[in-house]
Formats: C-alpha cells, structure tokens, sequence
C-alpha cells in the first residue's frame, strides 16, 4: 500500500515543526492522507501558527516496554523530568538583572547622588528573582496525575 | 462558582465531542461539527478551542497511541468533563430562554 507523502517542502516544515503539537500535526496528516490537497495542508499549517495552537508541546508518550500501564510509565516518566533551570539573573522577561546592574554604575558614574536608586535596584531585583524562584518550584510540572487519578 | 456560558464554537465543539463519543479526537470532532452544524472549522481553531476549554475544566484529554499513518504522532482524545456538561446544559437553558417568544421567529412571520 502506498502513502501518500506531502511534498519534500512541506515535509521538511513539518520535521521543523517536530514538538509542536503532534495530535494536531498527526490529524492534518491523516485528512491529508485520506485525499485532502497539498494546498489544504499547507494552509491549515499556516492558519494554526498564526492562532497559536502549534505552540502547545505534549508530554512525551511512554514506551509500553513493561507491563505497566501506558498511562501510568507516562505519570512515572513525567515525575522523573528535571525542573526547569531558572534564571535568577533575567527577573524579567528581555530584562537582564546584570544589564540593570552595569546601566546603574554608569548611572552613579555620571550622577554620583543617585547611589540609593542603584542599591534599590539590585535590592529589588533580589527580591524578584527570589520571589519567582520560590513560585516555579511550587508550579507543578504537567501533572498527569490530576487527568487520571481522581 | 461563576456560571460560564459558552461561545457558538465552543458549544458546538462540546456537542460534537458529547456526539462522537469515546473516539473523540481532532478529526470525527471536526467532521461533526461540519456534518451537523454546517460548518467548516480547521482543525488548529478547534484545538485551540480545545486547549481553552480544557484550561477552564470543562474537558479533559488523554494521549493515545502513535500510528504509524500518521506519520507516527498520537491522537489525543477528548471527552467533556461533568462542569463541562454542566455548562452546556446552563447554555442550553440560556439560549432556548431567550429564543422563546421572539416575534421575528414565530411561524408565519417572515
């Protein structure tokens, strides 16, 4: 039985787009496998990037290779993830707390009274990245638990 | 707890997980939707949609196995919560309150 393949164009999208969204991807591929166009494929490609819904990344699917059920290795797999490295000194997003250090000694450099507004600075960006540090170590990972254990 | 009424798209996407049933993913969601009500919706709003109201409670979905036809991805099920049917249901109730007695609407007008 012959597949029908998309085009090396479009299929080298879909390798870049490897990760993302792989139900969705999957079902594209199957309309497109049942005689959708190329042009249709393509098309609804692009329509999902510009609304976001290729940005979702699943958990990876656990290999059935022992008795243990698929949704449970899942669950197991999940726990065994390593926590997100975070970042303590970019407090904000574009924002990087040692760019904010080195503009405040230039600051003082030029205008020495304002020392107060560079300690405030680094003081409030302890703070921050503190905070946030505290707050992703307390935010579960996708919690495969919850969807189905009750 | 707030009531949530839900949107057209994403009432229809409920009705139609409701439709399908146990087999409910992406595409029979997606054939649903435009055999019954019309429509032809892509399959990234609806699962952008899906991904919302999964977000609010109101469904829940489960990884199946990858296949090799396509292209060896899972499908992802979806089946709707009881706070899900519980919104579809205050919906119902809201949408068929306010059709009742429209003058526009009764037989015989145009």
């Amino acid at each position: 039985m012959i597949v029908r393949q998309p085009s090396l164009p479009t299929r080298a999208v879909l390798r870049l787009l490897g990760g993302c969204n792989e139900p969705l991807i999957g079902d594209l591929l199957e309309e497109f496998r049942r005689g959708r166009s190329e042009g249709w494929l393509c098309g609804q490609l692009l329509l999902a990037c510009v609304n976001g819904s290729l940005h979702r990344r699943q958990p990876p699917v656990a290999l059935n290779l022992t008795s243990i059920d698929p949704v449970v290795a899942e669950w197991l797999m999940s726990k065994r993830l390593p926590a997100r490295p975070i970042n303590l000194s970019a407090p904000g997003e574009g924002i990087g707390g040692l760019g904010l250090i080195l503009l405040g000694m230039l600051l003082t450099s030029v205008v020495p009274d304002v020392w107060w507004f560079v300690v405030g600075g680094i003081g409030s960006g302890v703070v921050l990245g503190t905070a946030k540090a505290y707050l992703r170590r307390n935010h579960a990972l996708p919690d495969a638990r919850d969807r189905y254990f009750t | 707890m707030p009531r949530h009424l839900l949107t057209d798209f994403e009432l229809m996407i409920l009705l139609a997980v409701l439709r399908v049933g146990s087999d409910a993913y992406g595409v029979p969601i997606a054939e649903e939707i435009e055999r019954t009500g019309g429509r032809r919706a892509a399959l990234g709003a609806i699962y952008a949609a899906l991904d919302r109201l999964e977000r609010n409670g109101l469904v829940s979905s489960v990884l199946g196995a990858p296949t090799a036809e396509r292209g060896g991805r899972a499908k992802r099920f979806f089946t709707v919560t009881p706070q899900g049917l519980r919104g579809v249901k205050e919906t119902q109730r809201a949408l068929v309150a306010l059709w009742k007695d429209v003058p526009q609407l009764k037989r015989g007008r145009a």
